[in-house]
């Protein structure tokens, strides 16, 4: 039974919770009662200590002087209830020898000795109208007298019983109060984390995503909640991401797959001889590089669009990219004898992942470049529009039948002009999923003879003192 | 020289390793992390390719319990993984270079190479001399047979990259890496517009062609 009682406690948070109110609750206030207590007890205590001081003195006093010394004494006191003490000598017959009381004791019948005094021991004597109570001890003294010496205790004595007695009464139903008080605040405290309990099993058992606990008022535990809501729609949407994206990218191997497979094919069953083999086998090479190009560009954008691509933020300056990524197509601009130009403040910086941005600016220029005709013009526009920084990539190539405008960000969506040049159909769609990564948006223009214009707009932060 | 095979697939092991062979390195291989840190331990090699996700243990603890041991052995990672993130752990736990799988073997020879020469810690060659054309560093001259040639930078760095592995033939993706820095693939090949340059000032006006094409595979400086 109490095994299983302490297992409860140590297994439910709620239990826990109860109990631990229970207890503090009664420990704090019995301490507070015991405190009193004893802080009660001892001041009667101080009385009595008070009254053998006196008595010892007044017995010292009458070795060295005499009885008449200790009378002296008794008479001598002020008429102070609060200092002064009650002094009683008697004789063998216990016939009374001396008296000395203060004058407001007149209620205690003091003359009289009723009870046989007892050497040393505590005796109490009562008044006769209320319940006062005057303490009293006892010492011989040498010449066969008893000396007696006592205080009034009043009632303090009777209030430390009744408070004894209260105690006692309270104490059970102060326990139930805790035990209910206890119960009812742990219940309403671990409610929030029963409904998690119970989300997170039905996620376990179900395996849906898509439950959420219901949130309720504020606090600390209802924080938890919304964020382990928040946390649970932000899983969902990975993984409904991932597995989008795993379709995708499946489905975008088949082809090259089959033709990679078919290159094989027919080397083999085509004429043998070492010559054929190594004309396959170098197609089959060539293949192979292009799949892994594919999958790694599916990948990045599969990731892109579903925001789980890492991005590996840095300030960077816009004009030095462009500067880069121009550098790196000098060339070939000049093979196909294409003019470029760039205009682009040198303040402009903006968050953003280097390498992922030159990519983006890279297959924006190769487009530019691929679908213009020798002694074409391209040009680069960068200027700061309110919070955006706009890059206005411009050419006068073929440009992009109004019916396939729409399209030509889809995957591997090739238009009937680019047919003809190499490339897989991806770049646009890398390029508008890494700018959407990047919390950014991009559009295009075009007409067909006339060209294109890519106009994208990222988040921009200004360099210091622009 | 000698060289660690750590792969526990068995048909990369042995394209590895006879490609290895072939290239004229001794070769000795472990399918798996426990033996490959027990031989990488005892016996000593110029450098160690290994592949990350081994049985018994992972190629990443072998290469820091190596490096805690003190073994300085150039290591060489074959992954799978190509996120940044895992490249650059990689090389925190002490690796010195890191090929992304599926890699072109010629690509992993060209990088053990470099490796063994960083380590070798030879004096670095200021000339380079492959049949007629020779190229100064120094005075970043590039001669052919008695006759001065300009070249632009990317050109020189270009050529430079060829002749310092001449025989050897450099990828696309290395040349690209090497002369401009960037890791990803422009869809317009920059490296062929560089290269069909770099030939028409060093080949053009000689019989004897220099820069080869190996299809399928890049490019490589040597007389044919």
């Amino acid at each position: 039974m109490l095994s299983k009682f302490l297992n409860l406690v140590r297994k439910s948070y709620g239990v826990r919770l109860a109990v631990w109110y229970f207890v503090i609750f009664v420990v704090s206030s019995l301490s507070i009662s015991i405190i009193s207590y004893v802080f009660l007890s001892s001041s009667l205590r101080d009385n009595r200590k008070a009254i053998q001081t006196k008595l010892q003195e007044l017995v010292s006093l009458g070795q060295k002087s005499g009885v008449s010394a200790i009378e002296q004494a008794g008479n001598a006191q002020t008429a102070s209830r609060r200092t002064a003490f009650f002094v009683r000598i008697l004789d063998r017959k216990n016939q009374l020898v001396f008296l000395s009381h203060p004058p407001l004791w007149t209620k205690f019948d003091v003359a009289s000795v009723r009870d046989q005094p007892v050497e040393g021991a505590w005796q109490y004597l009562t008044a006769k109208g209320d319940g006062d109570v005057l303490e009293v001890t006892s010492a011989k003294l040498a010449s066969d007298y008893l000396l007696q010496v006592g205080r009034p205790i009043e009632d303090r004595t009777e209030i430390l019983e009744d408070y004894r007695d209260t105690i006692l009464a309270v104490t059970i139903p102060m326990m139930l109060i805790a035990l209910l008080g206890g119960a009812v605040f742990a219940f309403r405290s671990v409610r929030p984390i029963r409904s998690l309990i119970q989300t997170t099993q039905s996620i376990i058992e179900t395996g849906r995503m898509d439950v959420r606990v219901p949130e309720t008022g504020s606090g600390e535990l209802d924080e938890l909640t919304k964020l382990f809501n928040r946390m649970l729609a932000r899983i969902e949407g990975l993984i409904t991401g991932m597995r989008e994206a795993l379709d995708n990218v499946a489905h975008d191997l088949r082809t090259p797959m089959t033709r990679l497979r078919g290159l094989a094919e027919m080397g083999l069953q085509g004429e043998p001889g070492p010559k054929q083999y190594r004309e396959a086998l170098i197609s089959c090479v060539e293949e192979s590089d292009r799949i892994l190009i594919l999958l790694n560009s599916l990948m990045d954008i599969s990731e892109a669009e579903t925001g789980t691509m890492r991005l590996r933020l840095e300030t960077v300056s816009v004009a030095d990219l462009i500067e880069e990524i121009v550098e790196l197509y000098q060339y070939v601009l000049e093979q196909k004898n294409i003019s470029i130009s760039v205009e682009c403040s040198q303040t402009i910086a903006i968050m953003a992942d280097r390498s992922r941005l030159s990519q983006v600016l890279a297959n924006l220029l190769d487009n530019a470049i691929k679908y213009n005709s020798p002694g074409g013009h391209v040009s680069i526009k960068v200027r700061p529009e309110r919070k955006q920084m706009i890059i206005v990539v411009k050419d006068n190539g073929v440009g992009v039948p109004a019916e396939e405008i729409p399209k030509i960000w889809d995957r591997l969506h090739r238009g009937d002009k680019s047919r003809s040049e190499p490339g897989l159909g991806l770049g646009l769609s890398l390029v508008r999923a890494i700018v959407h990564a990047h919390k950014g948006d991009i559009d295009v223009q075009s007409q067909t003879g006339v060209g294109s214009t890519f106009t994208v707009s990222l988040p921009a932060i200004f360099a210091p003192g622009n | 020289m000698r060289i660690l095979v750590v792969e526990d697939d068995r048909k990369i092991a042995s394209f590895v390793a006879k490609g290895l062979r072939e290239a004229g390195f001794a070769v000795d291989q472990a399918d798996n992390g426990q033996e490959g840190l027990d031989r990488a331990l005892s016996e000593p090699y110029d450098a160690v390719v290994m592949d990350l996700m081994l049985p018994k243990l992972d190629g990443l603890s072998v290469i820091e319990q190596m490096r805690q041991q003190k073994t300085l052995t150039p290591v060489i990672i074959l992954s799978a993984k190509r996120s940044v993130d895992d490249r650059i752990k990689g090389l925190q736990s002490g690796s010195d270079d890191y090929l992304i799988k599926p890699f072109s073997f010629s690509e992993l020879l060209a990088r053990l190479y470099a490796l063994l020469r960083r380590s070798s810690q030879g004096a670095e060659p200021t000339r380079f001399v492959v049949g007629d054309l020779s190229m100064d560093l120094l005075t970043r001259e590039v001669v052919r047979s008695g006759k001065k040639i300009e070249l632009q930078p990317r050109e020189f760095a270009l050529l430079e990259y060829l002749m310092r592995n001449s025989g050897r033939v450099l990828s696309k993706t290395m040349i690209m890496e090497h002369v401009w820095g960037y890791d990803f693939d422009p869809q317009t090949n920059v490296v062929d517009v560089l290269v069909s340059r770099l030939r028409a000032r060093v080949d053009r006006d000689f019989e004897n062609k220099l820069i080869q094409t190996h299809r399928g595979v890049g490019y490589a400086i040597k007389v044919s």
